[in-house]
């Protein structure tokens, strides 16, 4: 195997296999230019049939409730159903931080935020720590990112051998280039290695200048049974961490003016949004449903956070309520299995995609990755799986979730919480003001504890007030 | 009635008001059952800057102009099939920054030749298109790929939506039992008073995209002023499920002069009836 960052370096000292290959590479490069400073390497061991295809389809801001197949009546998903009904649905996965940045620099690195450096939004990515289009360029993978990716500090063509487009807002008027820039690409991929494509739709993350226009009355009178009524938890336990009350009180100030129509008008379009990207995402499983790569490619699906949506008189993300932490995943692999399951024993963490991948693909992950490849759930093996998941948020913000409560701190907030998820799944009482519970609270403390002593933190200055 | 869900009249700052960008066409003939060629603008609205007003934070959209469209059709009176079939040529020039600020990065060029019903929704028959989508400039940020062109061919066979390549291969296949129709024959059933309202309606988005089982419900007419004078504006939302609402305006002389949604405005900068000899 020879690992090299220059393809141009591997043409050195070529065998009669990677002769070939390096000749697929240069005909290729009529319609491809590869980046050169994209790590870049000929794996002897890697070939298409053998090593299986990677696809990480993502989205932006999809809520774990916000799908038909997941039992919302008020919108219809009709295309992440089917990929759904021949995948193992993750039901209780979670984002390592319930925010962009700091959730794609996880899933890239497999590192927690406070080890990685991106605690919020648009703070720069610690240098040293690779990322999984790296890992997988260099480890023999064509590597192509489309699509958002929101990582500050790694630019992209340091990452991905190809970068035919990236976009951030807006989805509405983006995501349709992204679906059929991946036709394109698949079309015409280098079918003499397998490929990791990273996919990254925008919708429906721009719920957040719906706000703007659910204010006004709905206009159209015809639709208005469509309106979703008040969520279940609208009325919520406003016993917060005084860290995430500013946060909400500033949302709540927001919305005082709004009456049940404007927040059925916000969450109205917020599904609608969920359905186009729904609309994108059937596409590109039709390109890749009539594509030979289909039966060998595994395909991860899911989401960066989700979004409030009026559940807990909130609107947004950054915070670990459900709606916002929670993610849908889905994993694929048609070659292994067709028809799927929904796991609702095993939690799960953004942070395990990327051994996942590395799994799938044959190749060792890089040191101190802090998820566990899936690949062995999906198999259906008896393995140890975590007995607790964290997450973080807004920097001082900690979760710790176990088969049924989820507990949460903030550094320099007194306020805890804690939620049973089996008996109260909206989180709508607080649990960790009553007395019966708090020896739960005093071994979530210890675990949170533990689980900090164990990362390779580099933003203590930042963590603790 | 806002004319679209993002206009606002007393709080947006004059350059992001999509009226601001309407052409009073007044006093120029044109014949929307003739054979004609229109040509739209498309500004794209993109996040959001802020201004404080007696200490409350107002968002303003961001707006750009970020490509063209321009829609050809020739009407053959002669034609022996022309009273049941009509056809539409499409160029569809969108351009992308990754964020407000930044330069353009990607650009992609829709064309196609669309076949289609003279009936009250445009409903598609065949088309063909291609679609390129290029870097348009090595920039300081990341290098862009090109990606090669694509064409295919489609054609609604029963209650089949089928995509094949050309070697007849299909690539994308979709259900559905109620009629299609798409942007471009939209704009022209609605300049030829054809247009009329309905709830099952699916729109095929880039000739690709399927949003399925939306509204075509009638707009109030409104008056509204400019500095390029008064319009007033008659029209029709696509609306419903799948999709967020599309705005259609039209004005007297029964021209689309604005589409509104999805982020962006197409403005009608130029209209005119095609000479057939």
């Amino acid at each position: 195997m020879s690992l090299n960052n220059n393809p141009k370096k591997s043409f050195n000292s070529l065998n009669r296999r990677n002769f070939l290959k390096a000749g697929s590479m240069l005909s290729l490069a009529t319609f491809f230019k590869e980046s050169l400073s994209a790590p870049y390497g000929i794996n002897d061991f890697l070939s298409p049939g053998k090593n299986p295809n990677l696809i990480f389809l993502n989205l932006d801001q999809l809520s774990h409730m916000a799908l038909s197949c997941h039992g919302n009546k008020f919108v219809n998903t009709p295309n992440i159903d089917r990929l759904a009904k021949r995948s193992i649905d993750f039901s209780k996965s979670y984002t390592p931080d319930p925010i962009c940045c700091p959730a794609r620099a996880s899933w890239a690195t497999g590192r927690f935020p406070s080890e990685h450096n991106v605690v919020k939004n648009n703070r720069q990515l610690r240098k040293d720590l690779p990322d999984y289009g790296q890992w997988l360029g260099k480890n023999g993978y064509q590597t192509v990112h489309i699509g958002k990716w929101h990582v500050p500090g790694r630019s992209l063509d340091d990452s991905f051998q190809l970068v035919p487009h990236s976009s951030h807002p807006q989805g509405e008027y983006g995501d349709n280039l992204i679906a059929l820039s991946f036709e394109a690409f698949l079309n015409n991929r280098d079918k003499s290695r397998p490929f990791f494509a990273q996919i990254g739709l925008m919708n429906p993350h721009d719920c957040g200048n719906a706000a703007r226009k659910a204010k006004h009355d709905f206009p159209f009178e015809e639709l208005k049974h469509q309106l979703p009524p008040f969520p279940q938890n609208f009325d919520y336990d406003k016993r917060e961490p005084e860290l995430l009350k500013r946060m909400h009180n500033g949302l709540l100030k927001l919305t005082e003016d709004w009456n049940e129509e404007n927040w059925g008008h916000q969450a109205w379009m917020y599904y609608r949004m969920v359905e186009m990207v729904d609309s994108n995402i059937g596409y590109i499983l039709n390109i890749l449903e009539t594509s030979k790569d289909y039966e060998d490619t595994v395909l991860i699906f899911t989401s960066d956070h989700g979004d409030a949506n009026g559940h807990h008189r909130m609107l947004f993300k950054d915070n670990f309520y459900d709606t916002s932490s929670k993610v849908p995943t889905l994993i694929s692999y048609p070659k292994a299995f067709k028809n799927g399951t929904i796991d609702n024993r095993h939690l799960v963490s953004g942070l395990d995609f990327f051994p996942t991948f590395c799994d799938y693909a044959g190749i060792e992950p890089p040191k101190k990755l802090k998820g566990k490849s899936l690949k062995p759930i999906v198999e259906k093996k008896n393995i140890n799986w975590r007995k607790y998941l964290h997450a973080q948020s807004k920097i001082q913000g900690r979760m710790v979730i176990d088969d049924r409560y989820k507990y949460i701190r903030y550094y320099g907030s007194p306020t805890r919480q804690l939620f049973d998820l089996l008996e109260d799944p909206y989180e709508t009482h607080n649990l960790a003001f009553e007395a019966t519970y708090s020896a739960h609270c005093k071994r979530f403390e210890k675990e949170i504890n533990r689980h900090e002593s164990t990362l390779d933190n580099v933003v203590s200055d930042l963590i603790k007030i | 009635m806002h004319i679209s869900f993002d206009y606002d009249e007393n709080k947006q700052m004059p350059q992001c008001n999509w009226p601001q960008y309407f052409k009073n066409f007044d006093g120029e003939d044109f014949e929307a059952n003739s054979s004609f060629e229109l040509n739209y603008q498309i500004y794209a609205q993109r996040n959001y800057k802020y201004f404080t007003e007696n200490g409350k934070r107002f968002p303003i959209p961001q707006v750009k102009p970020e490509g063209s469209l321009k829609l050809r059709s020739i009407k053959d009176s002669n034609s022996s099939n022309s009273k049941s079939h009509l056809s539409l040529s499409v160029e569809h020039i969108r351009e992308w920054a990754i964020w407000t600020e930044s330069p353009k990065s990607s650009k992609q060029i829709i064309n196609a030749d669309i076949n289609f019903a003279d009936d009250a929704y445009g409903t598609l028959k065949s088309w063909n298109y291609k679609y390129k989508t290029s870097p348009i400039l090595p920039k300081r940020f990341y290098k862009f790929d090109s990606l090669p062109l694509v064409q295919r061919n489609g054609k609604i066979d029963g209650d089949s939506i089928i995509i094949s390549d050309l070697k007849g291969k299909t690539t994308v296949k979709y259900q559905s039992d109620f009629p299609t129709t798409t942007l471009y024959t939209l704009i022209e059933r609605i300049q030829s008073n054809k247009l009329s309202s309905t709830d099952s309606i699916n729109l095929l988005d880039d000739l690709t995209m399927m949003r399925a089982r939306l509204n075509i419900i009638p707009l109030k007419e409104r008056i509204i002023h400019t500095k390029n004078g008064q319009f007033k504006l008659g029209g029709f939302a696509l609306a419903g499920l799948s999709s967020l609402p599309l705005y259609f305006w039209k004005d007297a002389a029964s021209r689309v002069i604005a589409i509104l949604g999805h982020n962006v405005a197409y403005i009608l900068n130029d209209s005119g009836n095609l000479q057939i000899r």
